[in-house]
């Protein structure tokens, strides 16, 4: 059998990607009325920091700016997780109910199989609300674009990560589905405000087992004070949780039983 | 008929749909996990917002005074209540739609808003003292005691009721599913207009008065802000003007899901058997 290489592995995830993205917009119309409302639901509920900061100015040293800047980062990191990852938020789901059959015999990584086969239309609405606060929070300049990138990208591997994580819970747990999609939600929920608002074992909980602050805090110091050294940092902390988020799913998988399901897979 | 028929028919229409009342708090104890999931984020939610109030302080709420921040926890707790307490019944009716149930369920003898609605409370019957307990004890656990006790009995007793008043807007946007497929994105947009008309997270008098305005034209601070702005000084709505904007809004939401499911059930096919 032909060994994957890593550059093959990359060229299918991208094939993959693009393929559920083109599904997802085969319906135009209601890919973009559901990518359009994200857009809107995303700026309605800044709201809520816009006019609490602007009756207090700033919340243990955060400002609108630094509060715009936290969200689209957070945001644009969410909405490319969704469009390249979308299948990880049915993790739970998918191995409870035994889909996992359909891909397993196939020649790639079946984990980049379930999280590539979905791809969510409401994260190109994400990823769209994301970079226009970005751009509004006026930190970023030509400079600190390659920042930016990886701050974005490093967001976005931490999210499918942990989902993995969360995920593959199902292997050992069972129907754990909702309880899942709660842990992945918390996630992003602390993620979208400010840091130092959590102390104590909160703290090193939201940089250890629900890992928010790769998610937003962190990311977001990058791209206002970029440092080679932080964005070295950043890099490792991404590619630690991606490594552990395939090591868990791989055991996982020794102990899936499979729910006798024919599926094709084109 | 006679009067004592009639009394009898009556009695009978209503046992069916208690019978559905039943079946809605059977369901929702035989599924803990969604009432675990609500009731950690709910925890979640109140930690986060009570370290939230913790470092602005004291802040003015306009027309309903100045509240602190064991105050404003409370008044989290008992809006996040209400809203988690309400049962979704936009996902039942849209996964009917999905699935085709829709079209052996209108068959049945009894209504099919109404008995989702009754499925609804019961399910309401269930949680909703569960989600009490874990907000008042997050309540108490991360704001202090409550400024006014007396009056959190009567959030209770008005909070029931905006939920089930919500549980029939709900009911609306499920029915979309018969055009829309997928409710989900206008979901949100009612999930984030009850975040801002309905006051949420911040009371509705911290808005400009242009929103306030806006707001209520809307259903949303009957809905919510205005049960759970009794746990400040003033309330943003008297308590008999709450009642009526409460009634009113629950019959044009039953107007809406009556004129809409009609519709709905004009453009229904069926296909296969």
């Amino acid at each position: 059998m032909e060994r994957s290489t890593v550059r093959g592995t990359l060229r299918f995830s991208a094939a993959l990607a693009r393929t559920a993205l083109a599904g997802a917009m085969a319906h135009r119309g209601t890919f973009l009325l559901q990518a359009g409302l994200m857009a809107l639901n995303n700026a309605i509920f800044f709201t809520f920091w816009i006019v609490l900061l602007h009756r207090v100015h700033t919340v243990r040293g955060y400002g609108l700016r630094d509060m715009t800047l936290l969200y689209g980062i957070v945001a644009a990191g969410v909405g490319l997780a969704m469009i390249v990852a979308g299948g990880v938020r049915q993790l739970a789901r998918v191995v409870q109910d035994g889909e996992l059959d359909a891909v397993l015999a196939q020649p790639k990584p079946t984990l980049l199989y379930v999280l590539g086969r979905r791809s969510g239309a409401s994260g190109v609405g994400d990823l769209a609300t994301g970079i226009v606060m970005i751009a509004l929070s006026g930190a970023v300049h030509a400079s600190t674009v390659p920042p930016l990138v990886l701050a974005i990208v490093a967001s976005a591997v931490v999210i499918v990560s942990s989902g993995v994580m969360f995920g593959s819970l199902a292997f050992w747990l069972g129907p754990v589905d909702a309880a899942t999609r709660q842990l992945f939600e918390l996630v992003i929920t602390f993620a979208i405000y400010p840091e130092p608002l959590f102390g104590g074992a909160l703290r090193v909980l939201l940089f250890t087992l629900v890992p928010s602050a790769f998610v937003g805090y962190v990311p977001a110091r990058l791209v206002q004070s970029p440092t080679v050294g932080l964005g070295l940092e950043l890099f490792a902390i991404a590619a630690i949780y991606a490594m552990v988020a395939s090591w868990v799913f791989g055991r996982g998988l020794r102990s899936y039983c499979g729910g006798s399901r024919f599926e094709l897979v084109g | 008929m006679t009067t004592s028929s009639a009394a009898t028919a009556n009695a009978r229409h209503l046992a069916k749909y208690g019978a559905f009342i039943r079946v809605g708090f059977a369901e929702a104890r035989a599924e803990p996990g969604e009432l675990y999931a609500r009731a950690a984020f709910l925890v979640v939610i109140l930690g986060v917002f009570s370290a939230l109030w913790r470092a602005v302080g004291a802040v003015g709420t306009g027309g309903t005074g100045t509240a602190d921040r064991g105050t404003m926890v409370w008044y989290l707790a008992m809006t996040e209540w209400m809203l988690m307490s309400a049962p979704q019944l936009h996902f039942d009716i849209e996964a009917d739609v999905r699935r085709g149930d829709v079209a052996h369920q209108i068959a049945r003898p009894a209504s099919y808003l109404a008995s989702h609605v009754a499925r609804g409370i019961g399910a309401l019957g269930f949680r909703a003292p569960l989600l009490l307990v874990v907000a008042c004890g997050a309540g108490a656990a991360f704001g202090g005691r409550p400024a006014h006790p007396v009056t959190l009995a009567g959030i209770v007793g008005i909070g029931i009721a905006a939920a089930i008043s919500m549980s029939v807007w709900y009911e609306s946007i499920g029915l979309l599913a018969f055009w829309l497929g997928d409710i989900a994105p206008v979901y949100w947009i009612w999930q984030k207009l009850t975040f801002v008309l309905g006051g949420l997270l911040l009371p509705l008098t911290f808005y400009p008065s242009l929103v306030i305005h806006i707001a209520m034209l809307t259903p949303f601070p009957a809905l919510l802000t205005g049960p759970a702005s009794f746990v400040f000084v003033h309330p943003l709505i008297g308590a008999a003007e709450l009642i009526t904007l409460l009634v009113f809004w629950f019959c044009i939401a039953c107007v809406a899901a009556t004129l809409l499911f009609r519709r709905a059930t004009r453009i229904l096919q069926v296909n296969g058997g």
